[in-house]
């Protein structure tokens, strides 16, 4: 799961190749590369790589703070989805 | 249903009708700012989503022609929906236009204009994201005073930031905002780094929606509770809106007609999609063709002598950069009256309208709508608001070019709202006092090269990446 989500933000969100090799807790949000327009591309991802459905209780700043964060918090409300995704 | 709702009319439509299923090519372009990080100065902080997921789920959808409203909502539109249709028999008379003339009255809600449309939806979604407070730029208050209604009933806080020109001019909306729990600021104001900055280079500022909503966004910032929400633009406030458009035709159909061209004013395009969009699909469906004015003020001509480039829509930088018609977001439209017209950019929907030729669009000065509006007044007795007497006299410039021997030319004309709170400057306007307003042609050819400078910046961070 890690590596499916850092190797999507890598290609897709990280604005800068200075940025690059992404590790898992680096920070997206301190970084620059969530704002607003990548947050809603990323959630289009993940649902639509893992089968889920994101609520807008979903949508907090602490669950897509790094690429460990974003995995702590899909196996938290997903159990059983990584072995069947990732 | 329940004995304490009010029953639903059978006009009143149970979905909002989604464009962008028909015609997935207006999907907003966007900008990432996180592309543009470092590069430019206008790149904002970054903003974590600022609205709820399931809004911004409808402003992207393609894939529903139908999108239901919450039953909520529904029960809210019940109380005031639906609205009006009318033909205006006395002013086609007045006019001795070859037309038959139809107008969609939207301000006999509380709030006085459609913008109660979008403020119950967005702040029943806001309200269901956990939001405790929403925090909001308006420029001639229609919005500010909608929302303020919506959240009271929604148990919200409600923060407007008001353009200080207009909140001159109408310090009753402010009242109103604030009788319905709001607490309301002049924008530019020393509350925000945003209005610090403004307030800092001219003291005098009259402001400008796309301060008011840099302002609202950096309060909303501030504490994890609130959010900024805006009531035009988005394509999720026009989808919201086509309740308006929906049940013209059905209104329409019951007299067995269907406009051959409907106009409505545009600000940054809510009143304009709400009648337009569901109309562009019938007349798609059936093959018919019909044309859509949208008309402008001449303070603020972001159609009609705009561009169509990427820009950003508040003066913080902090919102998505997308592509409209726009006249720079550094653009001060002179302070008229239709406050409502004075965004620096149409959204991207009707800018995507534009730009492929579905909308026609025209600039009306303030003299010429007024007079409209006064005239409207005298035949309908309903006073419109200063923004949708730009749609009158548009209106009345179509109807006039219609040739004689034609057929008569069907007009459908959105009413978005009413001018009762406006009586000051339509007292104005009888006193002689009003005068045509034009932009400050050097200070719009400063931001229209300040904007394309900003795009040139676009273009060079895409290649470098």
């Amino acid at each position: 799961m890690e590596t499916v989500i850092n190797d999507y933000i890598s290609q897709e969100l990280v604005p800068d190749p200075a940025l690059l090799p992404l590790a898992n807790d680096e920070s997206l949000l301190d970084s620059g590369i969530l704002d607003s327009l990548n947050l809603l591309r990323l959630v289009l991802f993940l649902e639509e790589r893992f089968g889920i459905t994101m609520g807008d209780a979903d949508l907090l700043p602490e669950n897509f703070a790094s690429v460990n964060a974003i995995c702590a918090f899909l196996r938290a409300r997903e159990p059983g989805k990584e072995a069947a995704h990732g | 249903m329940g004995d304490n709702r009010t029953p639903r009319d059978p006009q009143l439509p149970t979905h909002w009708f989604n464009i962008l299923h028909d015609r997935p090519q207006y999907v907003t372009s966007a900008v990432s700012r996180s592309r543009l990080a470092g590069r430019l100065e206008a790149a904002g902080e970054g903003a974590l989503l600022q609205q709820p997921l399931s809004l911004a789920r409808q402003s992207i959808n393609t894939a529903d022609r139908f999108i239901p409203i919450p039953d909520e909502v529904l029960d809210l539109y019940a109380q005031y929906r639906p609205t009006p249709l009318r033909r205006a028999v006395r002013l086609e008379e007045r006019l001795g236009a070859n037309a038959r003339i139809y107008y969609k009255y939207e301000g006999a809600n509380l709030t006085g204009s459609h913008k109660l449309n979008t403020a119950l939806a967005q702040a029943y979604y806001y309200a269901r994201a956990g939001v405790k407070r929403i925090v909001t730029g308006t420029a001639a208050g229609q919005w500010g005073t909608a929302l303020a209604y919506a959240c009271q009933i929604m148990n919200l806080g409600c923060t407007v930031f008001m353009v200080r020109s207009t909140l001159h001019q109408k310090p009753i909306r402010g009242e109103m905002m604030r009788l319905f729990g709001a607490v309301v600021h002049e924008s530019p104001s020393e509350l925000t780094e945003v209005g610090r900055r403004v307030l800092k280079e001219d003291p005098g500022a009259t402001g400008t929606q796309a301060v008011a909503n840099g302002e609202a966004l950096e309060v909303a910032g501030e504490d994890g509770q609130s959010r900024f929400a805006v009531g035009s633009g988005e394509n999720s406030v026009l989808l919201h809106q086509t309740v308006i458009g929906q049940e013209a035709i059905s209104q329409l159909a019951l007299l067995d007609e269907f406009p051959d061209c409907v106009i409505a004013c545009m600000g940054a395009g809510s009143n304009f999609g709400g009648i337009a969009l569901p109309l562009l699909a019938a007349a798609d469906d059936s093959r018919r063709p019909i044309r859509l004015v949208a008309v402008e003020s001449t303070a603020c001509p972001k159609l009609t002598r705009g561009r169509y480039l990427y820009d950003l829509s508040d003066a913080l930088g902090n919102t998505p950069i997308t592509k409209v018609y726009s006249l720079g977001s550094t653009y001060v439209p002179p302070p008229v009256y239709a406050g409502g017209l004075r965004h620096h950019s149409a959204g991207p929907l009707a800018s995507a309208m534009h730009a492929d030729g579905s909308l026609e669009a025209m600039a009306i000065d303030q003299l010429t709508s007024f007079r409209a509006g006064v005239l409207f007044c005298e035949t309908e007795g309903i006073l419109p608001a200063p923004e949708s007497a730009h749609a009158v006299a548009g209106m009345m410039d179509v109807v006039s070019r219609h040739p004689r021997g034609a057929a008569p030319l069907v007009v459908l004309v959105n009413i978005s709202g009413h001018g009762l709170l406006d009586l000051g400057a339509y007292s104005r306007f009888a006193a002689g006092e009003i005068e045509p307003v034009t932009p400050d042609e050097a200070r719009l050819s400063q931001s229209l090269s300040a904007l394309e400078e900003f795009n040139q910046a676009i273009a060079e961070a895409a290649e470098a990446t």
